[in-house]
């Protein structure tokens, strides 16, 4: 990625376990896909 | 309101980043150098319930140009060319793009050269696809420049 990250978007379908994916693209035209593959719950207490 | 919500917005118009949370949690900006400010008091009206600062997340070294809450996390983009992951209760940055553990030490940071999966501080994991592997990184496609006679 060069340059500014222009923009941040934000995109998911309705099916069950898609966690979305994130796109971010940049001054020369490149688009990168941020794909979130787990989350967990973790307050620091454990 | 749905938790995920598009915030963002062109540089060029403002340099104020906004997300609403749910209504429960107090209103979130996020200003041009990266901190998380209340939004300006309005002139002609009562603000009957005012924001207050709830946190201010240093990093970004430019102008925000996008910000995006993902349940528990906040992720942001700038004109410094990175997008930082932000734990939203913490309020401290875990990654950013190009991926790096911001907080080594605490939990699992591995860092994979194929398909540069980071797992961070026992968070969210988030996996950047380069190259042309699942088309992850796209490249916008130019018209070669003509030659002239």
């Amino acid at each position: 990625m060069n340059g500014w990250a222009r923009s941040l978007t934000y995109s998911r379908s309705n099916e069950v376990g898609d966690r979305g994916t994130f796109f971010v693209c940049d001054e020369e035209g490149s688009v990168v896909r941020i794909v979130p593959c787990g989350t967990k719950q973790d307050r620091g207490d454990m | 309101m749905p938790l995920d919500q598009d915030c963002s917005m062109a540089p060029a118009r403002s340099s104020w980043q906004t997300c609403f949370l749910p209504s429960s949690l107090p209103r979130l900006l996020l200003a041009s150098n990266g901190h998380v400010v209340p939004p300006p008091a309005p002139t002609a009206q009562v603000n009957l319930q005012p924001t207050v600062t709830v946190q201010t997340l240093h990093g970004h070294k430019g102008t925000i140009t996008g910000i995006k809450v993902h349940g528990d996390h906040i992720m942001s983009s700038s004109t410094d060319g990175s997008v930082r992951v932000w734990r939203a209760v913490e309020g401290r940055g875990q990654l950013m793009y190009p991926w790096f553990d911001l907080q080594v030490g605490r939990g699992v940071a591995a860092l994979l050269n194929a398909g540069v999966t980071v797992m961070g501080n026992g968070g969210c994991s988030y996996t950047h696809i380069p190259g042309d592997q699942a088309q992850g990184f796209t490249r916008a496609h130019r018209p070669a420049p003509q030659p002239h006679f």
